[in-house]
């Protein structure tokens, strides 16, 4: 589960902190592979999956999922992998101690840390993948509570499917937000390889509110 | 209780439902209303693998999860109910996290988490539980709410267990070290480990438990360690290895143990099987002077440790003013830098007569725990302080400080007992401090058997001896020295001794201070309190710590000094002159700092701003403006910018440098995403303006008080979610609703021009420049 030969890119951290092509000093790249190297020394990247039967509804052990969307991104899934990635809590004490000395760093260390987060999701993602291959079976990409009309409310129940908290420590505020803040959750279908079902990278480079997605532009991405 | 002494207590409830067909999605408490049979034939099942100790299905009964106070106390009664009438010898209510994560990494507050354990509790003990377990903890501060609100409302023993990943730590990562010396101070019955990993991976932090407990120990592994890939949840261990392997820990010298997911009747049969085989092994309980936070553990065994002095307001004009204000973010700087420069521990002194000293050292402590991982000495006269401090520590801290006077030992020692503090006797009483040590000892003495009485463990008991100033009595510096050594060896305590008086009123008085306090090293002094950031005095303990053995094959000394001599050749190099907006627009902060000061000298203190640093940020502020800047180097010039504000305060005072207008930021109430706020509070408060920050997860009714008491003209608000943005709405509301003066700015990821408007914003700023475009539209000015 956890992986420690996950990586942070020089271009995707660039690419969080809004970079367009400006100039670079020496100073600027060095710093960021400085902070990105005490990302991944503070990280500890984690996951789960777990994969359910899709029930009519469409629900997976009983939880219903609401919305349109969900119901068309599910069409034709036997199953669906629910599944949890996080950093765990120590970045978040690194960059509460960054921030006290410097807004900068912590910036840089933030984009970093959406850029692990991203590449920790991507594996997670790869071993459903394996594991829907074995039984002769495609996935499609990571959906996830708060996208179209699937309702972020239903965030406690999906991290609820595969007890996310006892397992990740993952918990929701009130206002639902997860904690650990660079965590993610989603749901992965699993459809039959006749239905020709396309998958892409990351759910970010297949959203359509990609380019004006305001998460990406403050670095933390939507949880998706 | 049991088989040779030793406590059985059941396994997984949640397995043996589904078993029966459960599911599990809905809260399983409420089984307790809804399938009590189910529920009692679990318990059942236990009863007939002879378990000591049933645990009812109250784990997630809180008011939280459930609604309502009434519907806790109707699920614990039945659950409790439940167990009984399956026939347990005992029963246990269950105490689980609250769901919900504690501040700083969460927005629960302590006192909400403690209400909600005590809710349970009284519910608890109103239905005749003969005993508390409170399990599956990975927030220290979490247990301590629990065990704190079980101690204080009710007389019921209590057992706590801590959960642990495959690398020793808990979520949120505390190790079981730490664990086991935390909650044994704090006086739980049993401390320990269980869920998560399965009796093979739980061992060795078994093992590292049993060094540090002073209580008996408590495990319930799960039934292995489940595969997360392989898209399921499958617990691997049979009953046979799964009591093999505690076996093993029971030989070690756990005596109460049971099991957690995956396990099974069967699996505790075999467990009990075990016991019946044994007898109970308690190792020796050790006794160690040790200090703890949620992330670290300091032990004075073969081991001196330095206590930072520099958070007091004594003689300090920016601590004060941090104090007074509650905006700490100066004094959580004084404490990573202390931690940098090696100190051990932290010293927390809030004591300004003018302030509410409770309340403030409460404050300070939560602060100073969400950036550093030192434990801290609680620095107080105010028992009221010490008590709320205390409290609000995550880990094991040191008090500071006891006398011998009988007033101090009869206020502040039960606190020490009551949060398992570590406390330090001053060696003075009624009649002052006496010159000779022995009469010294006499009061060390005393101190010492005071607390003894109180039920604090010798071992966390630390005599200061008490520095006095040797220019005005030189013979009394040697009496300290004596007494030092004759606590040490006549009591056999630890002491701590500040060293810095001693001087006073001598010139270049490092020089006296690190004689000093090598002198009182060699007299057997364990934890000097001093500045860590002065080369002399960490010169001094790096020494010693070779010198006494502590420091092996002097690796660390080594590691440090080796390159000394090339460090001060470089200090001697000259730095290049460069005009102050080429530094600032590269972000050289190195270079910042001479650059001002030269300017200085040519400039006062206004013309350097006006006609330098202003004209560098805005400089910077234009790159951005045109797309030459991305925001990361726009900070690294608002960055180096400050530290040249920062040379002009030091040298002119605050009151010469004008603020341009006060700007009131927050992250609003249930957000925790505060980077976008903190960018333009950085950026603004380079534009001259200042900055009333009141941090993230803030009420609004705190913004609308700030706000009007201190007639603020502009507020800006950020949020990050949707769900976030009706609590600005609301803010703004409640703002108007007040009649402040005061126009509004908001940012944030989800929020545009439109969305703004609706909040009833009147500016959206949609980044940190923007925000310098909008101070400067409401306050005017260039």
């Amino acid at each position: 589960m956890p992986d420690s030969e996950l990586k942070i890119e020089r271009s995707e951290v660039l690419r969080y902190l809004g970079y367009r092509g400006q100039a670079l000093t020496p100073e600027l790249e060095a710093q960021i592979d400085d902070v990105s190297q005490m990302c991944l020394e503070a990280a500890k990247p984690r996951w789960a999956f777990e994969v359910f039967p899709v029930e009519p509804g469409p629900a997976l052990r009983g939880v219903r999922l609401l919305g349109e969307d969900i119901r068309r991104h599910l069409a034709g899934a036997t199953h669906c992998a629910v599944m949890a990635a996080t950093l765990g809590f120590e970045v978040e004490r690194v960059m509460l101690r960054l921030g006290q000395r410097s807004t900068f760093s912590e910036m840089i260390f933030n984009a970093a840390c959406t850029a692990l987060i991203e590449a920790a999701a991507d594996a997670c993602d790869g071993q459903i993948r394996d594991y829907a291959r074995a039984r002769g079976l495609v996935t499609g990409y990571r959906y996830s509570p708060g996208y179209g009309d699937f309702p972020l409310e239903q965030q406690r129940a999906v991290l609820g499917l595969i007890a996310a908290d006892t397992r990740l420590g993952i918990t929701l505020t009130d206002s639902l937000l997860m904690l650990p803040k660079k965590s993610v959750s989603a749901l992965v279908g699993l459809y039959p390889e006749e239905l020709g079902v396309k998958r892409g990278g990351s759910s970010c480079e297949r959203c359509e509110n990609r380019d004006s997605c305001a998460f990406r532009k403050e670095g933390y991405g939507c949880g998706g | 209780m049991a088989a040779n002494g030793f406590t059985l207590i059941d396994g997984a409830m949640g397995t043996e439902l589904q078993k029966r067909g459960l599911r599990t999605g809905g809260l399983p408490e409420l089984l307790n209303l809804t399938d009590p049979d189910i529920v009692r034939a679990v318990h059942r099942d236990y009863v007939n693998s002879e378990v000591d100790i049933i645990t009812a299905n109250t784990f997630g009964a809180n008011s939280k999860k459930l609604g309502s106070v009434e519907k806790v106390e109707e699920v614990v009664a039945a659950g409790i109910r439940l167990a009984r009438e399956a026939g347990a010898k005992n029963v246990a209510l269950d105490l689980g996290p609250t769901g919900a994560l504690l501040a700083p990494m969460g927005a629960m507050s302590f006192e909400e988490a403690y209400d909600l354990f005590r809710e349970a509790v009284l519910a608890g003990v109103k239905a005749g539980a003969d005993l508390v377990i409170i399990e599956t903890m990975s927030d220290l501060l979490e247990a301590k709410a629990a065990l704190l609100a079980v101690k204080e409302n009710s007389d019921l023993p209590v057992y706590i267990t801590m959960t642990f990943m495959a690398d020793g730590r808990t979520f949120l990562g505390t190790d079981p070290a730490v664990a086991a010396v935390t909650l044994s101070s704090l006086g739980a019955d049993a401390v320990g480990i269980n869920c998560s990993l399965g009796p093979a991976e739980t061992e060795p932090f078994v093992r590292e438990m049993l060094r540090w407990a002073t209580v008996p120990l408590i495990v319930q592994p799960n039934a292995g360690l489940p595969d997360a890939t392989s898209g399921e949840t499958v617990y691997h261990v049979g009953p046979e290895e799964f009591a093999a392997g505690l076996g093993r820990m029971l030989d070690a010298g756990v005596t109460i143990a049971g099991g957690c997911c995956g396990t099974t009747p069967a699996h505790i049969a075999a467990l009990r099987a075990e016991m019946e085989r044994r007898t109970t092994k308690r190792p020796e309980v050790p006794h160690r002077t040790v200090f703890t936070s949620g992330q670290r553990l300091v032990s004075l065994h073969n081991s001196i440790a330095v206590i930072g002095e520099r958070i007091n307001p004594t003689g300090k004009k920016k601590v004060k003013e941090a104090l007074r204000t509650s905006n700490f973010d100066y004094i959580l700087n004084e404490a990573i830098s202390q931690e940098e420069a090696g100190a051990d521990l932290l010293d927390v002194n809030a004591g300004l007569p003018e302030i509410d000293e409770p309340a403030v050292l409460e404050r300070l402590v939560r602060a100073l725990q969400a950036v550093t991982p030192l434990p801290l000495q609680i620095d107080s006269s105010d028992p009221a302080a010490l008590e709320r401090a205390c409290r609000a520590y995550c880990g094991k801290p040191v008090i500071n400080s006891v006398n011998g006077k009988e007033e101090s030992l009869r206020t502040i020692l039960p606190i020490a007992k009551k949060y398992g503090a570590a406390v330090v006797g001053l060696t003075l009483d009624e009649n002052g401090i006496p010159d000779k040590a022995e009469d010294r000892l006499k009061i060390a003495e005393k101190i010492l058997n005071a607390a003894q009485a109180y039920g604090i463990p010798r071992e966390d008991v630390l005599i200061d001896c008490l520095t006095l100033t040797v220019s005005t009595n030189q013979a009394l510096a040697l009496e300290t020295l004596e007494a030092v050594e004759l606590v040490t060896n006549e009591l056999g305590v630890k002491t701590v001794l500040g060293v810095s008086n001693i001087s006073f009123g001598l010139p270049a008085r490092e020089v006296v201070n690190a004689a000093f306090l090598s002198a009182a090293f060699a007299k057997g002094l364990t934890m000097p309190i001093l500045n860590p950031m002065s080369r002399r005095y960490m010169d001094a303990v790096a020494a010693w710590r070779v010198l006494s053995g502590e420091d092996a094959n002097s690796e660390r000394y080594i590691k440090s000094y080796v390159n000394l001599s090339e460090e001060k050749i470089m200090s001697t190099t000259p730095t290049e002159q460069v005009d102050i907006t080429s530094i600032v627009l590269s972000g050289r902060k190195m270079l910042i700092k001479d650059a001002v000061k030269a300017a200085l000298q040519e400039k006062s203190p206004m013309e350097v701003i006006n006609d330098l640093l202003i004209p560098a940020i805005n400089a910077a502020g234009d790159k951005f403006e045109k797309g030459e800047f991305f925001l990361p180097q726009l900070m690294a010039s608002a960055e180096t910018v400050k530290l040249g504000f920062d040379v002009i305060r030091d040298r002119a005072g605050t009151g010469q440098v004008v603020s341009k207008g006060k700007i009131l930021l927050a992250t609003v109430k249930g957000d925790i995403h505060d980077i976008g706020k903190n960018i333009v509070k950085m950026l603004l408060s380079n534009y001259g303006y200042e900055i009333v920050d009141l941090g993230r997860d803030v009420p609004p009714e705190l913004v609308v008080e700030v706000t009007n008491r201190e007639h603020i003209r502009l507020v800006g608000l950020s949020a990050l979610m949707t769900t976030t943005v009706k609590a600005m709405a609301e803010t703004i509301r409640l703002l108007r609703e007040s009649g402040a003066d005061c126009r509004v700015m908001v940012g944030g990821a989800v929020l545009n021009e439109e969305y703004a408007r609706l909040v009833g914003a009147d500016f959206y700023a949609r980044d940190a420049q923007e925000s310098a475009r909008i101070a400067r539209e409401v306050f005017g000015g260039a």
